[in-house]
């Protein structure tokens, strides 16, 4: 399923952004392509409400519905990676949150154009994202890299496609 | 950050990139191209990218990517007489640089406060892992009073020579992540046990809290590590520790400000006080958790 990835800094500006397509895959339809940074950060309020609850997993519990933002099998003792927060039409974003409160948002997309939800595979998604933590973690080891400005190293962007294909190649 | 004009994606044709040139702020996400060739071009770190080229796909260039951050995977170690010397140098060139004892404490502090931010996710991340993910070892003190035995040096090429990109990744020992911490006193702790023992291979002395003013937490080392080989002065080097624990405060997001207090003891005559006064934003979270 195409997905567009990015990673939000703590002045909420793109970090880093990619598009994770092949031919195989759907590819986002282009006018949905434009709009895909701002659901995205449609999305960061959501997130930012879950930052500081103590159980992000049971927060949306209190509405009626039981939850329907939240996928239920995202692991319970963790509250880094915090499963699907959100959707829009047909597409569902997952979040993550890094120690130093970096956000890792992801618009998954479906193949099919019906309008069923996307199925979020919880164990690859956040395998994917705490490689792309490590990776992050590394990025910042670097003492050329500022804190927030963009991660424009080529390496790591190789690095990020590699595991979108190990990991949300379905 | 420099500024460049941020064109919209539409007007970039994605084959006039081919191959992965990393991620760019002013033209956006690119997709994942087909043929794109997977060692050729992208082996070399950012630095080095324009002759990355020209070397042979074999022999990856030296990039922070390929370093392991297992604790285990290099003889990570400072002899403290080395950091003293590397120490008294950072404190002259401030001292140099500046007019004022205030602006020599300032730019120490400026010092310490990129390390914290480091700090907070590395050794987060670290405890994430797995106990018996990778080689076996306990971790020791950063600045260690033992000096570097040779066994160590053969170690620590074998672990560089190990970590080549087959390496497993260290979040593949992950099976569930540390908890982020969320309240002032827990993220203190994680500085009173996990920043301190890294650091100076013990816990800090006490974590008191303050009984006057709510906002305050106290951290007290009897005897400073860093700062042992400087007599008193009326400058207080202790504001490099000082900029570390702003740093990992700061960006786990517990906006603060943190000042540095000599107390000497009959026992203890180095004894300094860390006083860490959170920002009113801070309290105000707490009660909307409450």
């Amino acid at each position: 399923m195409p997905c567009y990835f990015a990673i939000i800094g703590a002045l909420d500006n793109p970090i880093y952004e990619a598009e994770f397509t092949s031919p195989q895959f759907n590819q986002f339809p282009p006018e949905l392509k434009e709009l895909n940074p701002f659901i995205l950060h449609a999305s960061l309020d959501i997130l930012e409400d879950l930052q500081w609850q103590t159980h992000p997993q049971s927060g949306a519990g209190t509405e009626t519905s039981g939850g329907f933002l939240r996928s239920r099998h995202s692991s319970s003792n963790s509250n880094c990676y915090l499963g699907k927060i959100d959707h829009f039409y047909g597409l569902a974003i997952t979040g993550y949150l890094s120690y130093g409160n970096m956000k890792f948002v992801m618009v998954h997309s479906s193949n099919s154009s019906n309008g069923t939800p996307v199925p979020i595979d919880d164990v690859a998604v956040k395998s994917f994202y705490q490689e792309v933590h490590e990776l992050y973690v590394k990025t910042l080891m670097n003492p050329f890299y500022k804190l927030n400005e963009p991660i424009t190293s080529p390496v790591f962007d190789k690095r990020v496609r590699l595991l979108a294909k190990k990991y949300l190649a379905k | 950050m420099s500024q460049k004009i941020i064109s919209p994606s539409t007007s970039v044709n994605s084959t006039a990139h081919p191959g992965s040139t990393g991620y760019d702020y002013t033209i956006g996400p690119q997709q994942t191209l087909p043929e794109l060739p997977v060692s050729s071009s992208t082996t070399g770190g950012g630095i080095g990218g324009g002759a990355s080229t020209a070397v042979s796909t074999t022999l990856p260039l030296p990039s922070v990517y390929n370093e392991s951050l297992n604790p285990n995977a290099r003889n990570q170690h400072v002899s403290l007489s080395a950091y003293a010397f590397l120490f008294q140098e950072l404190v002259s060139q401030a001292r140099n640089a500046s007019k004022s004892v205030s602006e020599i404490e300032l730019r120490l502090h400026r010092s310490g406060y990129h390390i914290g931010i480091r700090l907070l996710e590395l050794l987060n991340f670290r405890s994430s892992v797995s106990a018996g993910f990778g080689s076996s070892s306990s971790s020791k003190a950063f600045f260690s009073k033992t000096a570097m035995n040779p066994s160590g040096n053969a170690l620590a090429l074998n672990g560089s020579l190990s970590s080549t990109q087959d390496e497993p990744s260290l979040a593949q020992g992950i099976s569930h992540m540390k908890r982020r911490d969320l309240k002032p006193v827990e993220i203190l702790q994680f500085i009173h046990s996990t920043v301190w023992s890294y650091l100076f291979g013990r816990v800090s002395d006490d974590l008191v809290k303050s009984s006057e003013r709510e906002n305050e937490f106290m951290l007290i080392d009897s005897a400073p590590m860093l700062t042992q080989f400087i007599s008193s002065t009326n400058v207080q080097c202790d504001f490099f520790v000082c900029g570390i624990i702003e740093g990992i405060l700061d960006s786990a997001s517990f906006p603060c400000n943190v000042t540095v207090h000599s107390v000497p003891e009959p026992n203890f005559e180095q004894k300094v006080v860390f006083v860490v006064k959170f920002e009113p934003q801070v309290l105000e979270r707490e009660a909307l958790r409450a």
